[in-house]
This record gives structure tokens, sequence and C-alpha cells, in this order.
């Protein structure tokens, strides 16, 4: 029995990361961590080469930046990094994410804030969308519980600077996000707002035709939710 | 140069030897004191700005509202300050900047500039940035008023003490972060602890300020 507590302690943590149970900063399903700094991209993305990938959307490094590293179980094999300007100037959260996929050389740059604003249809922006399906191309398999969906989806938010995002429940009478051809949606809102607030809501549509194929993003939007008065 | 309000003769805080035009008392009242009363105002439009049609609307749709007269004459009325107001038609971010405080610690001089695309919903803003309630916005004039009133909240911000001392020690992070980014690269620079606890208290800092400037500018501007 002594024996096989690691293995137990070692499947609850990755339970917990899979779930979103693991507090602090970590969101699980797409999990920011403080250092990035000993990311093979960061360097990558440091030397010359990758500043060239840079330098068309304005971003330099010699400017200061934070970096964050995202994981998460659904981007196993893949670096993903988000940058956030830093600076001592009021209104400014420029901010983009990096991804790169296993065994491909192809840096996706996905600028998600500039100054004090989003960047427009930073949610349905094709390369975006292209961008995390290439990720979700590397799965060995797609989601299967409403957990795993949620996993998914959330993964695109943090992605997207929205690390606070909160899966919304499904209606009543619903089994799960899926339908029976495999069309998938998934609800969020920006997770910050009070019961009886107005709130950003965020819709993910998401193809899984064939459960051991990896699933992809079809369309995302979102729309400002105003509750009715009562 | 004796500004009007003076009791007895001191320098003009606004006044820049480099530019003349500083040197120009009627440029409160836009270059043209005949069109505008505001014998004593302190909130300065920048002389560019008397003929723009979308920064006058702007303003106008903020001083509608109740509270935002309040803010605005508390400002405007304020001998001490000189709040200069300037416009960037194509910007992504406004910009409440240039602090200076006197010896004592008050301020006396800021610059905002407002830019033209945060004044359009079609552009959005995130709750995580800062902007809980500017996020939720859906009408493009109450976003204008609530930019100009989310801009002055970091003006009245400035003039308390814990502001001043934030926002200097911010601007001293940034110099800091700044010179150890263009020395080093980003890599090394971030492995260093000091450029880490930097950018950490400036992100913090500035979270805190927009925050605060989200909640303050919807009780100017939002329902009451």
């Amino acid at each position: 029995m002594r024996k096989q507590r690691p293995y137990t302690l070692l499947l609850l943590l990755l339970t917990m990361v899979a779930h979103g149970q693991t507090g602090g900063l970590s969101t699980a399903d797409g999990k920011t961590t403080a250092s990035c700094v000993g990311s093979p991209l960061l360097a990558e993305l440091s030397k010359s080469a990758g500043a060239e990938i840079l330098k068309p959307y304005g971003y330099d490094f010699h400017e200061p930046w934070s970096c964050t590293k995202i994981e998460s179980p659904w981007a196993a094999g893949a670096n993903l990094l988000r940058f956030q300007k830093v600076s001592a100037q009021s209104d400014e959260a420029t901010a983009f994410s990096v991804i790169k996929v296993s065994g491909s050389s192809y840096i996706w740059v996905i600028p998600t804030e500039t100054g004090m604003l989003e960047v427009p249809h930073v949610e349905s922006d094709p390369h975006n969308i292209a961008a995390f399906n290439a990720l979700l191309g590397t799965l060995a398999k797609g989601p299967s519980s409403s957990a795993d969906w949620n996993a998914v989806g959330k993964l695109y938010m943090v992605l997207l600077g929205h690390k606070a995002a909160e899966p919304m429940k499904p209606g009543p009478g619903s089994s799960g996000p899926c339908d029976p051809d495999g069309e998938c949606t998934l609800a969020f809102a920006d997770g910050l707002h009070g019961p009886k607030e107005p709130y950003t809501k965020w819709t993910l549509t998401l193809s899984a035709p064939n459960r051991s194929r990896p699933c992809r993003l079809v369309e995302a939007s979102k729309e400002v939710i105003t509750p009715p008065v009562p | 140069m004796t500004p009007d309000w003076a009791a007895k003769p001191t320098t003009v805080p606004y006044a820049k030897f480099g530019n003349p035009q500083s040197l120009n008392l009627y440029t409160y009242v836009l270059n043209n004191p005949l069109r505008f009363v505001d014998a004593d105002g302190h909130i300065i439009d920048d002389s560019s700005l008397a003929d723009n049609k979308k920064y006058q609307k702007w303003k106008k749709e903020y001083l509608s509202h109740d509270a935002a007269k309040a803010q605005w004459n508390a400002l405007n009325d304020n001998k001490n300050i000189t709040v200069h107001m300037g416009w960037d038609n194509k910007g992504t971010s406004s910009v409440t900047g240039g602090y200076q405080w006197d010896k004592s610690g008050s301020l006396t001089s800021v610059n905002v500039t407002l830019a033209g695309k945060t004044g359009d919903v079609s552009n959005s803003m995130s709750a995580e940035s800062g902007y809980k309630h500017g996020s939720t916005i859906t009408d493009s004039a109450l976003r204008q008023a609530y930019v100009m009133a989310h801009e002055f909240a970091h003006v009245e911000y400035a003039q308390t003490p814990s502001g001043r001392d934030s926002l200097e020690q911010s601007q001293k992070d940034a110099d800091f972060t700044s010179q150890k980014f263009k020395e080093l690269g980003m890599q090394p620079a971030l492995q260093r602890s000091d450029v880490q606890q930097a950018n950490q208290r400036l992100l913090d800092a500035s979270h805190e300020r927009e925050t605060g400037a989200d909640q303050r500018a919807w009780e100017v501007v939002g329902p009451q």
C-alpha cells in the first residue's frame, strides 16, 4: 500500500490540475505560472529571428515586458507564452500570446490587447482560431466529459487574456455541450461580475464529429449581457 | 509673468519658454476669449480642440452627467492644478500622465490625452485589464463620457498622497526595468529577481489604478 501512495497523490494532483482546483494563479485548463524564463520558446523569440517575427506587430523586446507560461493538459507538448507590456503609463494593457506546437517550427502570434482596448474581433479572428486548432490538432483524442470541454474552452479564453473566465452551466435538460452531430457549444462569463451586474458572455462552437479524433474550434463570439432589472 | 489668480507675483506654472504658445493667456478659452467664458478655469483644452467636433461631442456627453459636472468643476476650479487636454484621433489608449507635483506634494500639472478609438464601443475593453464597468458599456456616447471620467479619476488619484507615492514608485520601477531590458535584453533581464519584482509591482499598481479609475468613472457617469 505504501508504494502506491505517491502514485495516488500524483494522480490526484493531475486530476486537480485537469479540473481547475489548484487555486492561486492556476486556472488548470490554462494554467499560468510566474516564470517563463526557462522556456525554449522565450529563448527563440529573444534571438534576432524571433525579433523579426514580432517586429510586424510592433513588439520590441528591448522594452519591458512581463512573461508567463500557460500550461494545460490540452496543450501537452506545445509551448504557450503570454506577454504583457510593463509600463508606468496609465491605460496600457498591451498584451499578446505566442503558440508553438510540437513538431512544427511555426510560431503563432496572437495580439489580444492594445492600449486600453482589446484587439478588434480577437475572439473570432480566423488567425486566432487557426492557431488554436493547430494546438488542438496535436491531441491524440478529443474531450469527452463536460469538464474536458470546459477545460478546452477555458484554454482558448486564457490565450486571449481571460484567465478569470468562468464556464456557464448549460441550460436545463441539457446532458452536455454537444449535440448528436458533434457540434459542441460552450459559454463563458468574464468571471468578474456580481450576480446582478452586466457581463461579457463568450460563446465558443467546436466540432467533434468523431470522439476518437481531435475536436476543432469553428467559431467564437461575445456579447454584453445585462441582467433584467427585477 | 504672473497668473491672473496670484495675489503676489509668481511664475506661471504651465509656462514653457521653449513653447511661446504656453504663455498665451487666452488658450484656456481656446484662443477665443469672446466665444467662451472661463475667467479662471484650470482645465486647458489644447487650442486645436476648439474645432475638434469629436472632442466637443465627448465633452458634451461627459458634462451631461451631474456627477461629471462636479468632477470637472472640482478640477477646473482648483487654482493649484493645470490640466492640459489633448486629442489622439488614432490612438488606442487615452492616457493621463506628465504628472508634476510641487515640493509640498501637491499636484500642479497633468496631461490628459483622449484617444478617439477608445470612445467607440465597437472596440471592446477587457474587464480583466481593469475595465470591469467600461467593458459592459454598449452605447458610444456613454463610453465617451466614461473615458473622460476615467482619465479625470486618474488625475484625482494623483492628487492623493498615496496616489502620488504609487505613481512615483511606478516611474522608478519602469525606469529600472527599462534600463535593464535595454542593457541585457529580455531573457537575461527577466532572470533577475529585482526585475521580476519591479515588473510585478508595476503590474499590480497598474491594475489597482485602472480598477479604481473604472469604479470612480462608473460612479460619475453610470446609472445613478
